[in-house]
């Protein structure tokens, strides 16, 4: 009978046997709630659709060629940061200065343009600041360096607005 | 009857919990997870496919390949490296020239004409990497995007500031 209890109480493992698995199911907790906090920026409100208009100064014009309308834009990462709306081509303006007078024109556009870049991101906005994806700040100006999947994206934050809400069909 | 009884105290039975078995079970499904996630990100796997890309070389001064000559500077089918040679880029399979363009002021007005002693250079290159959503088209590890700025070894020249103004993924 004795023994029976004692094989039975085996069975049902230690308290210590309990502690770790309580253990480690609180570090899985905590590494799932981290990152979902990471995500969505600790909780404080939902991520919306913005919009950045950045500016790509003197690139050759078959740089433009090589992105593509609606394609996924990364980070040096790796990690999908938005998606390219489309580019635009402007033209690169130049400054002479010859005795003295200053003289602007632009550059042959076979040449050399600026690129206009219209991205959109899922951000959210606190205290007046934009975040991108909730975690990092925005702000015009920024420089910021980002990959298609044939270009390279080196430009300055020009401008920073929300998306109008798009209805569902 | 006696050796019976030997054996029955000499034997050491492992017995596990239920508790032992949730936790083994808990420790095996991450170490899944953890070989599944690493394999994932392995590149080896990749298949490698044909990139052909044009490198711009803006303003080579003349006196380069005054001794050379174009063919002997650019030899089509010769390596194009990363500075440091280590890298191996591809191979040239055609180059193209135009007169760098400069901008002078004249009668109060922005006169572009061809500069005499330098060319910008246009070198199509063509080589075998590998591709992947997120982390672009890599050539011996180096990504290769339009509008990225660096140091090339092109055939016998040294570029310092060349840009890849052109990508193209297969033949």
């Amino acid at each position: 009978m004795r023994a029976n209890r004692v094989e039975r109480n085996d069975r049902n493992g230690s308290v210590l046997d309990l502690f770790f698995l309580f253990l480690f199911l609180f570090v899985i907790l905590g590494t799932i709630l981290r990152w979902q906090n990471l995500r969505m920026s600790g909780g404080s409100g939902e991520l919306s659709s913005y919009r950045l208009v950045g500016i790509m100064e003197g690139v050759d014009p078959l740089v433009g060629d090589c992105m593509e309308e609606g394609e996924s834009v990364y980070t040096t990462d790796g990690e999908k940061w938005g998606t390219l709306i489309f580019a635009e081509r402007i033209p690169t303006p130049i400054v002479l200065t010859a005795n003295g007078a200053s003289y602007q024109g632009e550059w042959e556009e076979t040449v050399r343009c600026d690129l206009l870049v219209h991205l959109e991101f899922l951000g959210n906005e606190r205290d007046g600041t934009i975040f991108q994806n909730g975690t990092h700040v925005l702000s015009v100006g920024q420089p910021l360096l980002l990959y298609s999947e044939r270009s390279a994206l080196h430009f300055n934050v020009l401008k920073l607005e929300q998306m109008p809400y798009k209805m569902e069909d | 009857m006696k050796t019976e009884r030997k054996r029955k105290k000499g034997a050491v039975r492992l017995r596990l919990s239920w508790v032992d078995w949730v936790l083994l079970l808990l420790a095996v499904s991450v170490f899944c997870l953890a070989g599944y996630l690493i394999l994932q990100r392995r590149d080896a796997a990749l298949p490698t496919e044909t990139v052909q890309y044009t490198l711009c070389v803006s303003g080579v001064r003349k006196q380069f390949y005054e001794e050379l000559g174009w063919d002997g500077l650019f030899p089509v089918g010769m390596a194009v490296t990363s500075a440091n040679a280590t890298a191996d880029l591809g191979r040239i399979v055609a180059v193209e020239k135009r007169p760098t363009r400069v901008c002078s002021v004249l009668n109060a007005k922005l006169i572009w004409a061809d500069a005499l002693d330098r060319e910008d250079l246009f070198i199509t290159v063509k080589g075998r990497g590998v591709c992947k959503s997120g982390d672009g088209i890599r050539l011996s590890d180096i990504r290769i995007a339009a509008g990225e700025r660096g140091s090339f070894r092109i055939g016998n020249y040294y570029a310092e500031q060349a840009t890849v103004i052109s990508v193209i993924r297969g033949d």
